[in-house]
């Protein structure tokens, strides 16, 4: 559900993605919807919590991220995988916020089943490959790892730019804390995210990570307005992480310490349990944004 | 398993209806199929229930209270669904579930008496009863199409299970009506908020749609033998393991189940509709096992022509290979 704000706008619907396609212009106008969502004190400090924490982790993939370039360019494999996981949790964590740059997104995050026919594969996941190679891949050259590696970090920059600019609205926090849910449930829990790596538990972590906080800094709204909805939420983000620490494994080189067993490693049963978990929560968790602005 | 209906509908992270295997059919809308030489395991078990009269009456026997949730035929108002009235805890997981479900392996609901009207007391002519002495869907006349799943309960805390059974009794019976699974359903809801309703049934007849719930053996002991949810006690005896069958080759991972549901319609839409809200509600408390698809005759043709050729079955001459006509 997208509420748009006043003005002009154009639907298009591209056949085959080539020329114009069909096009129609229509105009919003001021309604009930889209009236302002009410303003408090309790929500402005929840909005202002959640972007000094997506600045932190903005400016932490920075630099992490111009770290592995700096590695993956100097043919430092070893190192430079192990900093994969690690430089890919701060995007993961805020990866709702991230992916509303639509061009930065793919040019940074794009899979390599997504790709469509003739666009230009760059980013996280083309390293990955690449690190990771499969039989019969053909490695990429010094220069080519250059040029792929130069890319991420200025796309990276220019990301933690504008998201320095970027303010955030209540509805923000509780849908993004849903839209991790859905990334995980749709990327990570079946391990095609990271299909080379198979370091799909980071990502994993780090999305519950980027959940529970946007959760937490409503958490004093809806503690006023649904107290037994807060409950089970925290309930339910517990009970996810108690699954979750039993696949963590010491990572020395991690900030915290740990890491993830690889993807490959769990049974099916151990993925079924983890997306009942994931069900669990986002289910109650999809509750939010309406209670909180109730 | 990909969790991966993550849709506009604003369904959750959506893994309960991707848990279906292979979508394999079974004869008859009823899985209770006519088939013997080819039954699947749901046939199987249901056709080894419905051979054994003695589960039957231990289930009814032992499940006597019957002051439950589907005791109530009166005042079924067409429009809206039936209000909840007695479904005191003890009356609806206790009374109301076990009077008249006995399960085998998967928990098939193998209540054979009859209720009343069996089909269509009242109502239009695309609707059943839901409530009434019996549940429907075990003598009412088949449809033509069966969704149906089990569930495990992956909680110890038999409160979540009761305001599940609860929630779920509800949207059944607020579905068999034609009504969405629940109020403000799927467009009528906050636009914050996800709709309550998958809406994929929208603008369909209810199609005769029964939802019918059963129990099965595992939920009153898990397979050590541990009471989880302090429901041993109340395990009618009837309830047992089927044997084994000659030429039994049963799949764990499709075999079993704590709760199932069947849900028969004579439009496979709007049977799916109905597990699939059902599944959704129900996340954090129960998963879905496994599924299956089944269906019948269709609603075409009649009992004075020959059973066509379908999946499962070789029709009436028993000829399949090497016929593709």
């Amino acid at each position: 559900m997208v509420i748009a704000d006043e003005g002009s706008y154009i639907t298009a619907c591209k056949p085959g993605m080539t020329g114009d396609g069909i096009r129609a212009p229509f105009t919003v106008t001021e309604g009930e919807a889209a009236a302002a969502p009410e303003s408090s004190e309790l929500l402005t400090a929840a909005t202002d919590q959640y972007a000094l924490y997506v600045e932190e982790q903005a400016e932490d993939l920075q630099e992490q991220t111009a770290e592995f370039a700096r590695l993956y360019k100097a043919g430092d494999d070893d190192a430079a995988r192990t900093l994969y996981p690690i430089a890919r949790t701060p995007w993961e964590r805020i990866e709702p916020v991230a992916e509303s740059f639509g061009d930065l997104d793919p040019r940074l995050d794009l899979r390599e089943a997504d790709l469509a026919e003739g666009q230009n594969w760059t980013g996280w996941h083309r390293i990955e490959k690449d690190l990771w190679p499969p039989d019969g891949y053909t490695p990429m050259t010094t220069d080519e790892r250059a040029e792929i590696a130069d890319q991420l970090v200025a796309d990276t920059d220019e990301l933690v730019e504008r998201i320095e600019a970027l303010t955030y609205s209540p509805d923000q926090l509780g849908n993004g804390a849903k839209e991790l849910l859905d990334e995980v449930a749709t990327g990570k829990v079946t391990g095609e995210e990271e299909f080379w790596s198979h370091t799909d538990l980071w990502d994993f972590q780090a999305n519950v990570d980027g959940a529970r906080v946007a959760f937490e800094d409503l958490e004093p709204v809806l503690d006023e307005k649904n107290p037994e909805l807060a409950d089970t939420l925290n309930e339910r983000f517990d009970a996810l992480q108690t699954i979750l620490d039993q696949y963590k494994v010491d990572a020395p080189d991690a900030p915290d310490g740990y890491g993830f067993v690889s993807y490959t490693e769990l049974t099916p049963d151990q993925v079924k349990e983890l997306s009942d978990a994931v069900n669990a929560l986002s289910e109650p968790l999809s509750e939010l944004t309406a209670e909180v602005l109730a | 398993m990909a969790a991966e209906t993550n849709d506009g509908a604003g369904d959750s992270a959506g893994n309960a209806v991707d848990d279906e295997s292979e979508t394999q059919s079974v004869s008859g809308p009823r899985a209770g199929g006519h088939s013997e030489k080819n039954r699947v395991d749901v046939a199987q078990d249901l056709s080894g229930a419905r051979r054994d009269n003695s589960i039957d009456d231990a289930a009814r026997d032992t499940g006597g209270d019957t002051d439950g949730v589907q005791v109530h035929r009166d005042g079924m108002d067409v429009a809206e669904p039936p209000a909840r009235r007695g479904m005191s805890r003890r009356g609806l997981l206790l009374g109301g579930v076990g009077a008249l479900a006995a399960g085998v392996g998967a928990g098939v609901v193998i209540d054979r008496s009859r209720s009343d009207g069996a089909s269509t007391s009242g109502a239009s002519a695309q609707t059943v009863d839901f409530y009434g002495e019996h549940q429907a869907g075990i003598v009412t006349p088949a449809q033509d199409r069966l969704y149906f799943a089990t569930f495990d309960v992956i909680t110890d805390d038999v409160d979540e299970l009761e305001g599940v059974l609860s929630e779920w009794s509800e949207a059944a019976a607020r579905m068999t009506q034609g009504l969405e699974a629940a109020p403000d359903g799927a467009t009528g809801g906050s636009y914050l908020a996800p709709p309550a309703d998958t809406g994929e049934a929208l603008d369909l007849a209810a199609s005769d749609l029964t939802v019918t719930f059963g129990v099965g053996k595992s939920l009153f002991a898990d397979e050590n033998g541990r009471d989880r949810l302090g429901l041993a006690a109340k395990r009618p005896d009837g309830l047992i393991d089927l044997p084994h069958f000659p030429a039994d080759r049963l799949d764990p991972a499709r075999s079993g189940g704590d709760l199932c549901v069947q849900a028969c319609a004579n439009d496979p839409q709007v049977a799916f509709h109905a597990v699939r809200n059902l599944a959704r509600i129900g996340f954090g408390v129960v998963s879905m096992r496994w599924s299956q698809l089944g269906f019948g005759r269709t609603s075409s043709t009649s009992t004075a022509q020959t059973t066509p050729r379908n999946l499962f079955d070789s029709g009436t001459d028993g000829q399949f290979e090497g016929r593709t006509g």
